[in-house]
Formats: C-alpha cells, sequence, structure tokens
C-alpha cells in the first residue's frame, strides 16, 4: 500500500504517519521561524552600535559574571565589594540574586568546553534574546495546556502558535529583552512562564512529578530575580480562590503542597533570600494557603464520617475559632518582630502615596510611575483591546487552568496600572488572551468547509439532476457566496491588523527600545547618524589617568557604569541599599562649596563626576535630578537642606541669572557652568535643556575653588573634577581662590571693557 | 478674646479684625486663604482641614497642661473679611503669618510660613516653634475621636450583618453569579489598561481648555494624560471588546443565514472603525508615529 491512496469515492486517503511528520515539519518550521524573528527583533542596538551592554544595572551583572567567571563559585557567594559604597563597601555575594551570573558563566564553561570560547561580553550581550525564544515556547506550551483542557477552547494549535509570536515580538516584553540589556528581567520573564506553565500543568494532572517542577523552576526564579514574590502570591490565591469555587480535590492538594514544601525549602538556599519566606509578610498568603488546605483536607473527611447537622456545627465553631486564631497570632507576630512587615517596595503596589511620602529614593525612579493608557498601547497594540475578549472567553469554560489566566489576568494588569515596569508581567498573560480570543476567531471565520461542501453538491447536483429544484440550490450557493464573503472580510481586517502588530512592533523596538543610553544616537543636520560617545569616553579616560584607587564621587545612578566600564571605586550605586550613603552625597551635591569640601574630605572623595546636558540639549542630566538629591538629603538633614530654596520667589527652577542664591551656590550647579560661558565665546550661554539664557557676564563669574576641572567630554556630557590638595601652608582654598580673582580682576575687567565696543560694531 | 470656643481656631470676619490686631497680649499665627470654590484655590482647601486640625490640637494641649494662652491661633477667610485682606494688600493666598505680640497692627508679618510639598504638618509646627518659642508639646497632634463616625460604622455594620442573614440566600446566589464576576474583571481589566490608576495617583484634571474656549481631549507624551483619555478609550475598547464577542461568540447560535452574515460584516467594520479611531488617539499622544489605518 503507497502512502497517498484514491480510494473509490474519490477522496484522497493519506498516510496517517505522514500526516503526523508533516506537521511535525510544519510546527519546527514555525518555531524556528519565531525564534528568529524575535532573536532578530532584538538585534537593533547590536548592528547599529556594537556589542555593548547597556543603561545601568546591566553593567554591574556583568561585572559581578566577570567576577565569577575568574573566580570559583563559592568565592562569588563570599564576595565582598570594596569598590563601590566607598567605604562601606558591599557584601554583593550574599546581596544579589545570582541566577543570571550564573546562567551565562555556565554557558561560558560550555562553550569552553567543546572548543569554541566566546567573549564573556558576547555571551552576556546576546543572553536576552536566546532566552526569549525559549519564552515563546514556554508560551505556546502553556497557551496550549489551557486551551486544550477547555471543550469550546479545543481548537488545534493556532491560539497556541499565536500566544508564541505575539510574546515573541511584543514591545512589552523586549523593553527588557533587547540584546545588550543584560538585566535580571532577560532570563526572568522565561522562569516566570515555564513555571505557570509547570504550575497549571501539574494542577491539570495533579502530579507529583510536574509539582517537583514547578518548583525546581521556581528555585530558579527565585534565584534570579526578586519578582518571584508575584509567583508566591499568585499560586496561593490561584488556589484560595479553587477553593472558594467550591473545587477542592487532591490534583489542588497534591500539586500545592508539593510545590509550597519544595519550593520554600528550595528558595532559602539562596543567600539573599535566606530565611524571608518563613519570615516576611510578602510570604503569608502561600503559608497561609498551606494551612488551609490541610484544614479543608481534615474536613473533606469529617465530612464523609459524620452526619450533616454535627459536621455543619463543628464545621462553623472551628473556622472561627481558626480565623480568630490565626489572624492574632500574625498581628502578635509582627509585633514581636518575628514576622517582617511589608516591604515598601510592596506597599507602594497598594497604598500608590506611600512611596511619594516615606521612600523618596524609589519615587525617584522613573520605572515606578503610573502606566497612561498610551504605555499600554504602545507596548502591546492591538492585543490590549483583545486582553477583555480572552478573559471574557475563560469565563465561559470555567476550567481550574482558565481561573488561573483570570486571577493573572485582572492582578496583573492592577500592578501595571500602577507601575510602568510591571508591565513586563501583564504582557504574557495579554498574549495568552489575545491568542486565545483571535485562536477563536480563526477557527470559526477560517474554516471554509462548508461552503466548498454546498458547491460541491450543488455542482454534482446539477450534473446529475438538471431540472428539479435548480432555484432552491441557486439559493443555497447565493447564500454561500454570501457567507464566504462575510467571513472574508473578517478574516482579512484580522490578517491586516496583525500585519500592522508586526510593523507597529518591528517601529517600537528600533525607536524606543534599542538604544543603549550609554551610547546616545542623534541626527546630523543632513540627516546621517551620529553616536555621542561621551560616557565611554570620559570612562575610559578614568580607566587611564587616574590611579587604581581613585574614588570617584557621582550621583548614584552612574555608580554601576563607573564600577563596570571605569573600574574606580564609587561611594553609591543602583543598589541603594543605603539611604543615608545616598543622602550624604546628595548633601555635598547641593550645599555650598564650603560645606561640601568638608563633606568630601570626610568621605575621600578624589574625583567627582557630573552629567550636564545643558550645552547639547541631553534632558537626562543632573541638573533635572538635581532636585531629588536635594529631596533625598532634606530627608536626613531638613536643617541643612531645604528644597524650596532651591525654587524662585515665583516657585520656578531657574539656573540663569534669576537662580536662587542657594541654587547659585550649590556645588552640583557650579560644576554643570563652570566655565560654561568659554563655549559661547562673548555671547550669552544657552542652557538647551532648561531654555534658559544666562548673561555672559554673569556666567563668567562662576568659580571654583576647591575642585578644579580634570576632564570634560566632547559634547559636555560628563565633567569631570578633581578635589584640590589641601594647600601646603594650610589655608583655606576659598580664600585663595578669591584672593587670586581679586588681584586678576583690575586686569581683567580693563580687557573686558576695551573688547566692548568692538563687539557691539560687529553686532 | 481668648474665650472663645477653645476647640477650633478663631475665626476673622470684617467685625472682629480689629479688635484682634489690637489686642497687646497675645502673639498670633494668622492663616489667610479663600475657601470660595469661585475662587478655586486648590491649595487652600488642602491647607484648611490640617490647619483645622493643627489648631484643635493646640488647644485640646493646651487646656490638658492648663499652661496660660500666648498664642492666637485664627482664620481669616477673603469672603467674610475682604476689609481685612485689602488692608493687608495681599495678591495671593494661602499664607501663614506670624506676628508678635503689638505687631498685627504693621499689618507686616514677624515670619512668614513656606508652604512645602511633603510633610506640611510637620513643617507649620516647626515653623510654628521657631517663631513662637513654645513647647513643640503643645502642637502635637492630638487625634480626634469621632464618635458618631464609630456609631455610624457600627451601624452600618450591623445593618449589613442583618441585611447579609435576612437575605442569605440571594447573596450567595449573587456571589456565585459568574456573569457578575465576568462582568466585573472585563470591567475592571479595561478600567486599568485605560490608565485609570494613573489618573487616580496623579490626580489628573479631567479636560483641558484652551484659552479660546475650545477643549483639548489628549495631551502628547507618555507622561500625561486627562482624565477624559480615560474614558474616550475605555469606551474604545469596551466596543471593540462587544463587537468581538458578538462575532465569535454570540453569531454562532444566529439561525438566519442572512442576517448573520450582515451582522458579521458590519461588526467588522465597527472594529475596524473603531480601531483606526484608536490609533488615531494614539498619535495624538504619540507624535510621528508613523502608523495609521484611516485618517480621522
Amino acid at each position: 500500500m503507497s502512502i497517498v491512496n484514491v480510494d473509490s469515492e474519490g477522496y484522497l486517503r493519506v498516510d496517517s504517519t505522514l500526516l503526523r511528520l508533516i506537521k511535525l515539519l510544519l510546527i519546527t518550521s514555525i518555531f524556528i521561524s519565531i525564534s528568529f524573528a524575535a532573536i532578530s527583533s532584538r538585534l537593533f542596538s547590536v548592528i547599529r552600535f556594537e556589542s555593548i551592554i547597556h543603561e545601568f544595572d546591566p553593567w554591574f551583572n556583568f561585572r559581578a559574571t566577570k567576577y565569577l567567571v575568574n573566580n570559583s563559585f563559592y568565592e562569588f557567594l563570599n564576595w565582598f565589594d570594596d569598590k563601590t559604597w566607598y567605604p562601606l563597601g558591599r557584601v554583593t555575594g550574599g546581596t544579589l540574586y545570582p541566577g543570571l551570573m550564573v546562567t551565562s558563566s555556565i554557558i561560558f564553561r560550555i562553550f569552553e568546553f567543546i572548543g569554541m570560547p566566546i567573549d564573556i561580553r558576547n555571551i552576556c550581550v546576546l543572553l536576552a534574546p536566546a532566552f526569549s525564544s525559549l519564552t515563546s515556547l514556554a508560551m505556546y506550551l502553556l497557551t496550549l495546556e489551557i486551551t486544550s483542557s477547555s471543550k469550546n477552547l479545543k481548537n488545534k494549535k493556532t491560539a497556541a502558535l499565536l500566544s508564541a509570536i505575539f510574546m515573541g515580538i511584543t514591545p512589552g516584553y523586549i523593553s527588557r529583552s533587547v540584546a545588550g540589556s543584560y538585566d535580571n528581567e532577560a532570563i526572568a520573564i522565561t522562569l516566570l512562564m515555564v513555571t505557570f506553565y509547570l504550575w497549571v500543568k501539574s494542577i491539570h494532572l495533579g502530579s507529583i512529578f510536574y509539582a517537583c517542577l514547578t518548583s525546581i523552576f521556581y528555585f530558579y526564579m527565585v534565584s534570579a530575580w526578586g519578582g518571584y514574590v508575584f509567583i508566591t502570591n499568585i499560586i496561593p490565591l490561584h488556589v484560595f480562590i479553587l477553593l472558594l469555587m467550591g473545587r477542592f480535590d487532591y490534583k489542588i492538594y497534591t500539586s500545592y503542597t508539593t510545590w509550597y514544601s519544595l519550593g520554600t525549602l528550595m528558595s532559602m538556599q539562596i543567600p539573599f533570600v535566606g530565611f524571608l519566606p518563613i519570615r516576611s509578610n510578602d510570604h503569608m498568603a502561600s503559608f497561609g494557603v498551606f494551612g488551609l488546605l490541610q484544614l479543608v483536607l481534615f474536613a473533606n473527611y469529617l465530612k464523609d464520617t459524620l452526619n450533616p447537622l454535627k459536621f455543619k456545627k463543628i464545621m462553623l465553631a472551628f473556622s472561627l475559632l481558626i480565623t480568630i486564631i490565626g489572624l492574632s497570632s500574625l498581628i502578635l507576630a509582627t509585633k514581636f518582630g518575628l514576622i517582617a512587615p511589608w516591604t515598601g517596595r510592596f506597599y507602594s503596589l497598594w497604598d500608590t502615596n506611600y512611596a511619594k511620602i516615606h521612600i523618596p529614593i524609589i519615587a525617584s525612579v522613573s520605572e515606578h510611575q503610573p502606566t497612561p493608557w498610551s504605555s499600554f498601547f504602545f507596548d502591546l497594540n492591538f492585543m490590549i483591546w483583545l486582553f477583555p475578549v480572552g478573559v471574557y472567553f475563560c469565563f465561559q469554560d470555567l476550567t481550574n487552568e482558565s481561573v488561573f489566566i483570570i486571577v493573572y489576568s485582572v492582578l496583573g494588569s492592577y500592578f501595571a496600572g500602577v507601575m510602568v515596569r510591571l508591565m513586563l508581567t501583564l504582557a504574557p498573560v495579554v498574549c495568552v488572551c489575545a491568542s486565545i480570543s483571535l485562536g477563536r476567531l480563526f477557527d470559526i471565520y477560517l474554516d471554509f468547509k462548508d461552503t466548498l461542501k454546498i458547491w460541491y453538491e450543488s455542482e454534482s447536483e446539477t450534473a446529475t439532476k438538471e431540472t428539479k429544484e435548480v432555484d432552491d440550490d441557486d439559493e443555497d450557493v447565493k447564500d454561500s457566496i454570501f457567507t464566504l464573503l462575510s467571513k472574508l472580510t473578517v478574516v482579512l481586517t484580522f490578517i491586516y491588523y496583525l500585519y500592522f502588530y508586526v510593523q507597529h512592533c518591528t517601529w517600537v523596538t528600533s525607536n524606543a527600545y534599542s538604544s543603549p543610553s550609554v551610547v546616545l544616537a542623534s541626527k546630523n543636520p543632513d540627516g546621517s547618524q551620529l553616536l555621542i560617545d561621551d560616557y565611554r569616553e570620559a570612562y575610559y579616560w578614568l580607566r587611564m589617568n587616574t590611579k587604581e584607587d581613585a574614588k570617584i564621587m557621582a550621583w548614584w545612578d552612574y555608580g554601576y557604569q563607573i564600577g563596570g566600564m571605569a573600574d574606580r571605586t564609587t561611594f553609591v550605586d543602583n543598589n541603594t541599599w543605603n539611604n543615608t550613603h545616598i543622602a550624604t552625597v546628595g548633601k555635598a551635591m547641593s550645599v555650598n562649596e564650603n560645606k561640601s569640601e568638608i563633606i568630601m574630605r570626610q568621605l575621600g572623595v578624589d574625583y567627582v563626576l557630573v552629567i550636564f546636558g545643558g550645552l547639547i540639549g541631553y534632558s537626562g542630566d543632573d541638573i533635572n535630578k538635581f532636585l531629588w538629591m536635594v529631596r533625598i538629603s532634606e530627608g536626613i538633614w531638613p536643617e541643612d537642606v531645604n528644597e524650596r530654596s532651591y525654587f524662585t520667589d515665583k516657585g520656578e527652577y531657574r539656573i540663569d541669572d534669576m537662580a536662587t542664591s542657594t541654587m547659585k551656590e550649590s556645588l552640583m550647579y557650579k560644576m554643570s557652568y563652570y566655565k560654561f560661558a568659554d563655549a559661547y565665546g562673548t555671547s550669552d550661554p544657552i542652557d538647551r535643556v532648561r531654555q534658559q539664557r544666562m548673561s555672559s557676564k554673569y556666567a563668567h563669574s562662576i568659580t571654583l575653588d576647591t575642585l578644579e576641572e580634570a576632564f570634560t567630554s566632547e559634547n559636555w556630557i560628563v565633567r569631570i573634577y578633581k578635589l584640590k590638595d589641601l594647600d601646603n601652608f594650610g589655608r583655606d582654598l576659598i580664600s585663595i581662590g578669591e584672593n587670586e580673582r581679586k588681584n586678576l580682576s583690575k586686569r581683567n575687567k580693563r580687557m573686558i571693557s576695551r573688547k566692548k565696543p568692538n563687539l557691539d560694531l560687529r553686532v | 478674646m481668648a474665650s472663645h470656643s477653645k476647640q477650633q481656631a478663631l475665626q476673622i470676619n470684617d467685625k472682629n479684625y480689629k479688635e484682634l490686631i489690637n489686642n497687646e497680649d497675645f502673639s498670633l499665627v494668622l492663616l489667610l486663604t479663600a475657601s470660595n470654590p469661585q475662587i478655586g484655590c486648590v491649595l487652600c482647601t488642602e491647607f484648611m482641614p490640617l490647619y483645622n486640625h493643627f489648631a484643635a490640637s493646640y488647644y485640646e494641649n493646651l487646656s490638658k497642661q492648663g499652661s496660660d494662652q500666648k498664642v492666637i491661633l485664627a482664620v481669616a477667610d477673603f469672603i467674610d473679611s475682604r476689609k481685612y485682606f485689602t488692608e493687608l494688600q495681599l495678591n495671593n493666598v494661602p499664607k501663614v503669618y506670624y506676628y508678635a505680640p503689638t505687631a498685627a497692627k504693621q499689618m507686616v508679618p514677624n515670619s512668614e510660613f513656606e508652604f512645602v510639598a511633603s510633610d506640611p504638618y510637620r513643617q507649620l509646627v516647626t515653623w510654628v516653634v521657631a517663631a513662637t518659642k513654645l513647647s513643640p508639646e503643645l502642637f502635637k497632634l492630638v487625634e480626634k475621636r469621632d464618635y458618631s463616625n464609630i456609631a455610624l460604622n457600627i451601624l452600618i455594620v450591623v445593618g449589613a450583618l442583618g441585611v447579609m442573614y435576612k437575605g442569605q440566600k440571594k447573596i450567595v446566589k449573587m456571589i456565585y453569579n459568574q456573569r457578575g464576576w465576568q462582568g466585573f474583571s472585563i470591567i475592571f481589566v479595561i478600567l486599568f489598561t485605560c490608565g485609570y490608576m494613573f489618573n487616580v495617583i496623579r490626580g489628573t484634571q479631567y479636560i483641558k481648555t484652551n484659552k479660546d474656549g475650545t477643549n483639548e481631549y489628549f495631551i502628547p507624551g507618555h507622561q500625561a494624560q486627562l482624565g477624559v483619555e480615560t474614558q474616550i478609550v475605555s469606551a474604545i475598547y469596551g466596543g471593540c471588546t462587544l463587537a468581538f464577542i458578538l462575532l465569535t461568540d454570540k453569531l454562532n447560535s444566529m439561525k438566519n443565514k442572512r442576517n448573520k452574515n450582515l451582522v458579521t460584516i458590519l461588526m467588522s467594520v465597527i472594529i475596524f472603525l473603531l480601531y483606526s479611531f484608536l490609533v488615531s488617539c494614539f498619535q495624538e499622544k504619540k507624535i510621528g508615529y508613523p502608523f495609521w489605518l484611516l485618517k480621522f
């Protein structure tokens, strides 16, 4: 028998193994294309710039990875870093999530082992794109698991494949996983999806095997990202809601208890997490549900043995007792400090004004701002309006798995609405929901079997009975054409939306998310690309021209970059673990030279680095961040620093001649505008960020006595100052400067006055 | 003067202000405000309860400690004391002034409070203590126990419990109503994806009116948003959701083929129009967005 046959009725019969083979081939090729799309759309920055680590945090991760590759794992875990947070240092090994570094160092070792040594930097740069293709695979499995267990959504693999491609290129996920953004989220989202898939699978099957796998991936997730708390809370919530719906069964019991006990034990092996899972309130929900499950199990047993009336009475008394004991013990334990209260970041999710009032350092991060609707559309495109439809379909047949999706969507959309960065956790569930709705649509409207059948039948009928019932058949055919037309309208519009989605994603990725922010891209007047490479220029200068143990003071945003690129000691960095230390640096920047010199000498500063964008109009500079320095240091020293005094009487934030005296005297201001006038010759200098014009005379009068300019980058973005050594005769540096200016000023004045008429004539 | 009802700040009006500023025994902390909504002073309305609480705490502490009163806390509202305001030559409110004894006649305050964004209560106390040299103990916040509020809460809880007991079955039915939860979740999701939380947290204004009286419905940029934007966009999402559900779920049960086809086409046209409107809205938010479906 051959593989393809034509049977007696004229149907084509194909051998099932061949069909399966074709199916496999098709799915594999689809996956290869999805991976290709996912990876290649993340490579814009590598192609445009070069293989470079982006932004801030990735620089630290990169540095830590290099340390891990060069030292042993145990040395890494015990790593005390004396090059940051000078003079305190940081117990880095115990205060980081090692998952990312371990992953890339393992990949590095594997490549080395098979004889393909690859530079660790390239592995770090390309880790995120590689994991993104795994994420789409996990997405496929998750959606397949959800759709296959419900009767209405049991529609082959359309939805699952759609979700994979959605996830592969959605900007909401790309934003954190372009090549070079070597951050925890790069692998964490993959792990999140795998964990969720395994969880759904294990609750579906009630299998210990899958529950164990869930906890193993949960452990991996804990080791990789602080956002693991999301899993720690969403799984118990899912189980809790299932219990409320009266869906308790042994499958749920088995998978939850296995996951909880193994997962908690394993997560405690991470040094940074330690005993948090049994001591912090963030984890209490999972513990509570664990206890509740035991009680429900017990109640189930009682229900089988006792008569209904007795059972009811016992249950009532029992549940009352449990609630009271549970609540009071929770409160007591919190009060006596056995359980840590909620962490500040967690608090700010619920009480949205909390961070603004109590933790300015959290509020100062732009990622912690609420999300406007345009960001949702920007990151998710048309999936955002398919999202509610998917939720609707999940309700249509309410399996345990779809309850999970519902819980996830409601919670995820709330969190994403409160904090921009949590868009990342929302994006996967949006992909699932959108693909479920689109999958159903395509299932209904891409099905042309009926139409074809009617045509075929009418043709064969007209061939046999020529005269009878022709009108009726015609009607049928007409109808079917109309149906075909309507189906085509729907299908074509939606295929167009898909095309639009791809266009949108590519555009967003290329324009918004592919800038390394270490190298800035700009356009020349003639349209050609201009790269502004001031950061690397300055960091390289530091690396080459300063002593190896020089201490650089800069605002915390640049701490990781200085550590990673310049390899010099910093005072504060993006880890922000010590608010007082940050406030000290903030105070040194915001008070006048006199007071600042004292702070800097106490800290042991050698160089000060500021970012200044006024010359070329780079808005992310220190003068714009200055208010946060003031605010944070005001939180500690309200008597020395006062935010109000940096604003003019009219409440304006000015930096020109009208600026307040506190502003003009502050070290940050002086460092930014020192010699700014020289760049403009005799004309008035203009700050292109604040759009304010200083008078030339005033701008020339800005002086610095305790610091001397050591380096200013090509576009003035980075300016580095050296703290002058103490005077040999013990004189005050500021008074020396004043005396010198007094002696100079007569000649200078004469020169200026002599020049003036010429100037006027020229104009 | 000091013998007014001791629980709140002294209200000043056109009649009694002369008496107040002519007194020679007390120093004066004075809040000048305009609570009239027509004037539309947001800071005034925000600051007023705080100041009242401050004054109430002060008098409460004073009576508790039994010490002599040296400072009068007073409020002057623009509606009641226009004369005083003109004499002070004020052109903006709110202001908090401190006058040493006998200084009020000269109108020029000895010290003025500077409004700050963070923790205004503490700032106010620090300032008053610095000006009056009184002990900060006097200004410690006294939480008033509002018994009527507590009683009301108890009543509500009891009432709710009663209703719950009476209508047990109905409530249980409501709780277990799948449709209700479905609608609730969908509305919830749409609301949050339309930037509702942004409006709540930032307290954005509802609509922007230009100088020529026209309204603006969208502000460009991801940093700002108007209240009306959320409403427009959530209406679009809602419309799309409904049309999509009709297309994929409800139409299957329709018997008449012709009508079914008509509705199908109609729905996809509606979705197309709504979506293209959404894209054009987005173009207003993101200047330079190159794609569009239909230009509105």
